[in-house]
């Protein structure tokens, strides 16, 4: 460490620029992932709040829930208890007088079952009748407030929101929680279609219903129009981007370990320990990520104060530890390759003829 | 009584046609308290000569002998550890640590050897002597060839060992330095009881020196 710091410290510049380029590797990485993650919450946030574990649609709707039509009869067959929940989908454009047009998902629900129980409103209450409805913050963000009467699509019934409640979006969109009647106007519906699908919080929901079948949570999300294709990519610029950084890396270490090894081979000859100039490398390169890392997260978090709120940025931790985890390894992948060249310097190299 | 011994050592490089002898049964012998200088031109052999006593290389026959120690019997880790307490190196470039000062680098030398190293006043003396108390916040790029030298000497020197081996430790040096250094290595064998090994083009030292070895075409003769 004694030597890794003090040959920082000498050469400023040079590791300045090392620094930095590892300082754009990870900002670079920190907001891919913050965005990817962020985009793939705002695909999810809606059905995360429900905390359900299986999802049941008509077996034609190709896994949508948007395209999925249940009979009252499937409903009747599929004998829910306390912890299924009826659900429809419908794309809808909420406007309001003077407001901008939203594009949005309205989520009929029930209001004896859970997903209604799970809704938690910011300020507001809950729909009370057909009437009314909870809207997703993103709303408040564009001018809509409590009391505000807005129309969908259009129709001519007119909607009154009661509440807002936050992070309910799906498919990248807004949510509206209404009712399963509302919906079913929405939607075009008759009466003999009572919901879009079901929702149950039992890992062992799954009714022997013919026409029906039942997906995990999982499977249903990554089934949502989009999902796994734009997760897919962000995974492989990531991947791609870390496997980059780590060659990038390792050369520039490589470079800097094979510029040293004149005077490695001196301390060699005077008996410095190979262990000791291997620590160094390691501890140096160590250094060096550690603090990329630092200064590219602070201005990861520079930039997520200064975005509108619209950009879809997002962090969690088990996140934010993977990214760091990735690059510091890295870092230590990078300084691990000269190892043997350090090993075997010859202090010979170093004496006259 | 000897310290080093060098016995019937013979180095050669390569294999076949392309093998090129640069010792041959080469026999040495230092002891504390003596100066022993190795003079020959470029090419003669002698920084093999120095490596090998040191322990740095291994010869191809014979062994080198260290306070008792056979070399050849001895490990890598084991070599590298009687190199850092017991033989000093003063090397002809590339001396100095460049992005430690002079202090740093004898920081360095207490970092990997905490015990057996000179005292704070005896470092202060040797600095003094040597003439380079004043350069202590000075990186190695700061400093001329002979200053550079000079601290190289100081830092090996400061380990306190028991050997000193030194390749060209004059060439950077003028004729007044090299008396000051030539000097200050015989005093160090008198009165510290050391064995020093110069191997050398400059005949300047030989006024200092107890013993003198010539060598020429990897043979060593007494001079």
């Amino acid at each position: 460490m004694f030597l890794a710091l003090k040959e920082i410290r000498h050469e400023k510049l040079r590791y300045g620029l090392i620094i930095g380029m590892i300082v754009l590797v990870s900002y670079l990485v920190f907001v891919l992932s913050g965005l990817a993650y962020g985009l793939a919450q705002q695909n999810t946030q809606a059905i995360s709040s429900w905390r359900a574990s299986k999802v049941v649609l008509n077996v034609d709707a190709n896994n949508s829930l948007s395209q999925s039509l249940l009979t009252k009869h499937d409903v009747t067959k599929a004998q829910l208890t306390k912890h299924e929940a009826l659900i429809g989908q419908a794309g809808v454009v909420a406007k309001a007088k003077g407001k901008a047009k939203l594009s949005a998902q309205f989520l009929g629900i029930d209001r004896q079952q859970l997903i209604y129980q799970r809704v938690k409103v910011t300020s507001g209450h809950k729909p009370h009748n057909a009437q009314q409805i909870v809207v997703d913050d993103s709303f408040k963000e564009n001018g809509y407030h409590l009391g505000e009467r807005v129309t969908l699509n259009s129709t001519d019934t007119t909607y009154q929101i009661v509440g807002f409640t936050h992070n309910a979006k799906l498919s990248v969109a807004p949510v509206i929680y209404g009712t399963l009647g509302a919906w079913r106007t929405l939607s075009h519906v008759t009466g003999a279609f009572q919901a879009g699908g079901i929702v149950s919080d039992r890992a062992t929901f799954k009714p022997q219903v013919a026409g029906l079948q039942t997906l995990t949570l999982a499977q249903f999300i990554n089934k949502l129009p989009g999902y796994s294709a734009q997760n897919t990519t962000f995974t492989f610029m990531i991947g791609f981007l870390m496997i980059i950084a780590m060659v990038v890396i390792a050369v520039f270490l490589y470079i800097l370990t094979m510029q040293k090894l004149p005077n490695y081979a001196v301390l060699r000859a005077q008996g410095i320990p190979a262990k000791v100039l291997v620590t160094t490398t390691i501890s140096q390169a160590l250094i060096l990520v550690v603090s990329g890392l630092a200064i590219g997260a602070a201005l990861t978090a520079a930039t997520v104060l200064a975005l509108p709120v619209g950009v879809p940025m997002s962090f969690n931790l088990s996140l934010l530890i993977g990214v760091t985890g990735g690059i510091l390894l890295t870092g230590i992948v990078g300084a691990l390759i000269p190892v043997k060249v350090i090993l075997n310097v010859d202090p010979v190299s170093v004496m006259g003829g | 009584m000897a310290v080093l011994e060098v016995k019937h050592v013979t180095k050669t490089f390569g294999h076949g046609t392309n093998e090129v002898t640069v010792l041959t049964d080469v026999n040495f012998s230092a002891a504390a308290g003596e100066v022993s200088l190795v003079i020959g031109p470029s090419g003669s052999g002698k920084s093999t000569f120095l490596t090998i006593a040191g322990g740095i290389q291994t010869p191809t026959t014979g062994d080198v002998v260290v306070a008792g120690s056979g070399l050849s019997q001895l490990s890598g880790k084991a070599r590298d550890a009687l190199r850092l307490n017991q033989i000093g190196f003063i090397l002809q470039a590339y001396n100095l640590v460049p992005y430690l000062t002079v202090k740093d680098q004898f920081a360095l030398v207490d970092r990997v050897k905490p015990q057996g190293n000179l005292d704070q006043a005896e470092r202060r003396q040797l600095l003094a002597q040597l003439g380079i108390s004043q350069l202590v916040d000075q990186y190695p790029a700061e400093l001329s060839g002979g200053q550079t030298q000079r601290v190289a000497i100081a830092r090996a020197l400061y380990q306190n060992p028991d050997i000193i081996l030194a390749d060209e430790p004059t060439a950077a040096l003028d004729s007044d330095r090299v008396k000051v250094v030539g000097q200050l290595l015989h005093d160090l064998a008198k009165d510290h009881h050391k064995a020093i090994v110069i191997v050398t083009h400059d005949l300047r030292l030989q006024a200092y020196a107890d013993r003198t070895y010539a060598i020429m075409d990897g043979k060593m003769t007494v001079a």
